[in-house]
């Protein structure tokens, strides 16, 4: 870890120092994942990808039904990275000064006058887990907007930055849809990934059971094994990683591909997707290919870590049709006849 | 620029195992496409086109086949090369193939740059080309396999083959095809014309006058084309132009034996049928062979007749016997020239005197005067004219030779008449002599001979064009040859009948108008609808041409009449009328009402 911090200040300017780095991260994302595993069990996709959405810099989604653990993820996360973390149960009465801060009145005893100070909201934190975000009004929860894609909160006209590493992870309930406000397009496509949490194996199950029901809470004992600056080091280190022009031009055409109009797209999509991924899929493909790639050692992106990464971070990016739905077809089902269509060889 | 080597020879190799893998699958695919059309060709060759199999008796199937496989294989090649893919393209097929996550390919792009992530992943990638294991793994990543079903292709086009080869074309499904039945008959049919043909013109050349009096003609031109023409494409055409080409030259024969030359030799046998050979005598044998028009054996008398004479073997009496004889004979074929009974009965039909036929210049010019006659009848009865006289002419040079060797026989018979004949001036012949026996001779054997050949000339043409008919109607029976035996002698043309009669005052009488005569075709028949016309056949001569001038087009949709003679029909009906009109005919004032009988409508013909 300490030499990773270290690299922070040294230029990665030979194919040594370059590897060195590579393998240093691949550590780095092997301890983090180690010790978020002593505390959740199984769901390890889960793990890698909210992993790689750190890294990417990027927001996750993380669907579910409840008790599957995904706060308990958030919250470990927070505490094996050591940085602030916040949760806001999102709640339809929530306000979004409930979230953003806001300014109060308070008593200056030295100058012996009141004036307004601000209060800063639970957004003003490093991971903040936003739960059954769907269950708040589309007005609270556009109040996530600046923060998720600027970094930054605005309130009473003044702009104030957010500490970097700055992840939001929401949580939704893809059941009890009644009295839900299902997240509008132009908030999901700000989340890097949309991750679904599945069920957990009956291995798994038992595991769980004995940790918790034990005499100890293993949660507590989670240590942090990354600095804020590490993170953002690591982050840094990820946008480096190359890709060839024909691994990210696979990536534009998976991209193309999820269209329903256009020259690249495909006959048997074009009835099921009613709206397809923005540029922002491609961003957040290419950026956790990075990720990926890294994570496997890597110095470069394969069309293999795209592949990859299409379900999670198209999936909440195109909209199906009506035919599609009263079918039953999924997005990932859609997505995974995308990847099949499209070839991953380069087109000459 | 980073080195590429091992990552460059992989791909070479990679390249070169697409390639070949590529050219199996498509070569696969085009065998297969080949056999289809083979099959094609070997089925449209047996049952449509037995022309195709051409190709295949002149041994130009193996040739064709791989000139074609040749030209495939160039092309291929170079649509292969324009169609390159280049190295990254086939980096990125390895890379999938062997699940190598994009490291050669994403070398062979960032090759060019310097930066250590790019330099990272060139030198990652060549380690990786250094494997041999990869270079192992190759020919499993990318096999060079023939595609699924391969075989059909080349089964397709074996078979296709074997039924091109062994399969006959002509019996291929156990039916012959109709085309090349077509052809073989459209052969047979050339054929058999060509014998017809052939045989005719042997016929003809077997006498030289014949085949002069035929020579130049359209019908011995055409006799002559070739009848293995292009236009000619069945049978039945060939068959058609055999036919048509015979019957010009049965109608070339036809006008032969109908000429001036046939009317000739007709008229010297009827003169010479005229002739009272003696019953006895030294003149019998020719007196006999002169009234059977056997010149060949007149001549053959006559030549007997002058040798004897000019060996003076004869005693006096039988000298001037035989000049009695000579003289009676002689006076006989007088009498029979001058006499020229076709040509008197000829102009007697003709509505001219009879008499005339003894004055050749008279007769030509009461002919050329005459007004009753057309002019294919002038013509006729001017070469009746010619002919007659030229006969005449033969017959008086047999009077003279008959006269000459009379007065020989009255001189005492040999050399008598070659003092005459010396006496002549020098160089001048003894035929320019008619004075001279030998010459008189000589002259009557010319004309003898000269009838010979006509007579030979004759019998051969009849025999020719017996030979044409005969060809003509085994040929087509459909196609229907011009008989003139079965039509009437004026071949349709009006003759005007009888003389004009007197008209009486009453009674029903036939009457055919007087007309002139002009020659030409039966142009059109119009039934008019009118009164009957009952008891005197005084039709309402206006009524009726009033009806003709309005009802000849209703008239021309029931009888159909033909383009060229439209035009002239329409002038012939619409000036009827006013002809008619002009003329101011009028009925007879003291026309009676007949009694009512039934009479067919009237009709008016041209």
């Amino acid at each position: 870890m300490s030499k990773v911090a270290h690299e922070e200040s040294r230029a990665l300017d030979s194919v040594e120092a370059v590897r060195e780095a590579c393998a240093e991260f691949r550590l780095v994302a092997d301890r983090l994942r180690t010790e978020i595993a002593q505390v959740l069990v199984g769901q390890t996709t889960v793990v890698e990808q909210v992993l790689m959405a750190l890294f990417a810099n990027g927001h996750v989604l993380l669907e579910g039904v409840p008790g599957l653990g995904k706060t308990l993820l958030v919250r470990t996360l927070g505490r094996a990275l050591g940085l602030q973390f916040s949760r806001i149960q999102f709640t339809p009465d929530l306000m979004p000064a409930d979230i953003l801060g806001t300014q109060i009145v308070v008593e200056n005893q030295a100058m012996g006058r009141r004036e307004l100070q601000f209060r800063p909201g639970p957004i003003f934190t490093q991971i903040l887990l936003a739960d059954e975000i769907n269950r708040a009004s589309p007005k609270s929860q556009s109040a996530l907007l600046e923060a998720m894609q600027e970094r930054a909160v605005t309130v009473a006209g003044e702009t104030r930055k957010l500490d970097r590493p700055f992840l939001v992870l929401a949580t939704q309930n893809p059941i009890e849809q009644e009295g839900t406000y299902p997240l509008p397009e132009a908030q999901l496509d700000r989340f890097l990934f949309k991750v679904t949490v599945p069920y957990a194996t009956r291995t798994d199950i038992a595991t769980i059971i004995d940790r918790t029901t034990g005499a100890r809470a293993r949660e507590e004992e989670t240590k942090a094994v990354l600095t804020a600056r590490e993170i953002h080091f690591a982050q840094d280190l990820a946008r480096k990683v190359l890709v060839a022009r024909h691994v990210q031009d696979y990536a534009v055409r998976l991209v193309l591909a999820t269209h329903p109009t256009g020259t690249a797209s495909l006959a048997e999509v074009e009835r099921m997707v009613l709206v397809g991924a923005s540029p922002r899929g491609g961003q957040a493909l290419i950026a956790a290919a990075k990720v990926r790639a890294l994570m496997a050692g890597r110095c470069a992106v394969s069309t293999q870590d795209i592949a990859a990464l299409v379900a999670p971070a198209l999936r909440h990016r195109i909209v199906r049709t009506f035919e599609a739905e009263s079918a039953g077809v999924t997005c990932d089902g859609i997505l995974a006849q995308i990847v099949q269509l499209v070839p991953a060889e380069a087109q000459p | 620029m980073n080195d590429l080597g091992p990552i460059g020879a992989l791909i070479a190799r990679a390249r070169r195992r697409l390639f070949l893998a590529d050219l199996l699958q498509k070569g696969a695919r085009g065998v297969l496409l080949a056999g289809i059309a083979l099959a094609a060709i070997a089925i449209i060759a047996t049952l449509i086109a037995p022309w195709l199999t051409v190709v295949q008796e002149r041994g130009m199937w193996f040739p064709l086949a791989a000139g074609v496989v040749l030209c495939a294989l160039v092309v291929y090649t170079f649509v292969t090369r324009a169609r390159d893919p280049g190295d990254i393209a086939v980096a990125s097929l390895v890379d999938v193939r062997m699940k190598l996550h994009d490291r050669l390919s994403t070398a062979v792009a960032v090759a060019h740059r310097t930066d250590p992530f790019a330099c990272a992943a060139v030198e990652d990638a060549l380690k990786l080309a250094c494997d041999r294991r990869l270079a192992e793994a190759l020919p499993r990543a990318l096999p060079i396999a023939t595609p699924k079903n391969w075989w059909a292709g080349p089964l397709l086009c074996a078979s296709a083959t074997a039924i091109w080869w062994l399969v006959p074309a002509l019996s291929f499904a156990g039916t012959a095809p109709a085309a090349a039945q077509s052809d073989l008959d459209l052969q047979a049919a050339r054929d058999a014309a060509k014998v017809q043909i052939e045989s005719l013109q042997v016929k003809i050349d077997e006498n030289p006058e014949l085949s002069k009096a035929v020579a130049g003609s359209e019908s011995e031109k055409r006799l002559s084309a070739d009848l293995s023409d292009e236009k000619l494409h069945t049978p039945e055409e060939v068959r058609r132009e055999t036919t048509r080409k015979v019957n010009e030259l049965s109608k070339r024969l036809d006008e032969l034996l109908g000429g001036e030359q046939a009317q000739q030799l007709e008229a010297m046998k009827d003169a010479l049928s005229r002739i009272e050979p003696a019953k006895s005598g030294p003149l019998q044998k020719l007196a006999e062979a002169l009234k059977r028009g056997d010149a060949a054996s007149a001549k053959q008398e006559l030549e007997n007749l002058q040798k004897q004479l000019n060996e003076g073997k004869m005693d006096e009496r039988a000298r001037k016997e035989l000049a009695a004889k000579l003289q009676d004979l002689a006076q006989q074929l007088k009498d029979a020239a001058a006499a020229g009974d076709a040509l008197k009965k000829a102009l007697e039909n003709a509505g001219l005197d009879g008499a005339l036929a003894k004055n050749p210049q008279a007769a030509k010019a009461a002919i050329e005067a005459s007004k009753t006659l057309n002019e294919a009848q002038k013509q006729a009865l001017k070469q009746a004219l010619d002919a007659q006289s030229k006969a005449g002419e033969k017959l008086e040079k047999l009077a003279k030779a008959c006269e000459s060797m009379c007065t020989q026989c009255k001189n005492g018979g040999s050399k008598s008449g070659k003092g005459a004949s010396k006496s002549g001036a020098p160089g001048e012949s003894s035929s320019a002599n008619p004075s001279s026996s030998e010459g008189a001779a000589e002259m009557a054997a010319d004309s003898l001979s000269e009838m010979e050949m006509l007579n030979e000339m004759m019998k051969d043409a009849e025999s020719a064009r017996s030979q044409c008919k005969g060809s003509c109607s085994s040929n087509s029976p459909s196609n229907t040859v011009s008989d003139s035996s079965k039509m009437g002698a004026n071949r349709g043309r009006g003759t005007g009948g009888e003389r004009t009669k007197e008209e009486t005052a009453t009674g029903t009488k036939a009457r055919k108008e007087k007309v002139e005569l002009t020659s030409g075709e039966v142009i059109a028949r119009q039934l008019v609808d009118a009164p009957p016309v009952v008891g005197e056949s005084r039709a309402v001569l206006q009524q009726l041409s009033g009806e003709i001038g309005r009802g000849y087009e209703e008239g021309t949709e029931e009888d159909p009449v033909p383009a060229n003679l439209r035009e002239v029909h329409k002038h012939y009906f619409g000036d009827l009328k006013k002809k008619i009109d002009a003329k101011n005919v009028q009925p007879a004032a003291s026309a009676p009402a007949a009694a009512p009988a039934p009479a067919p409508p009237s009709g008016v013909k041209k």
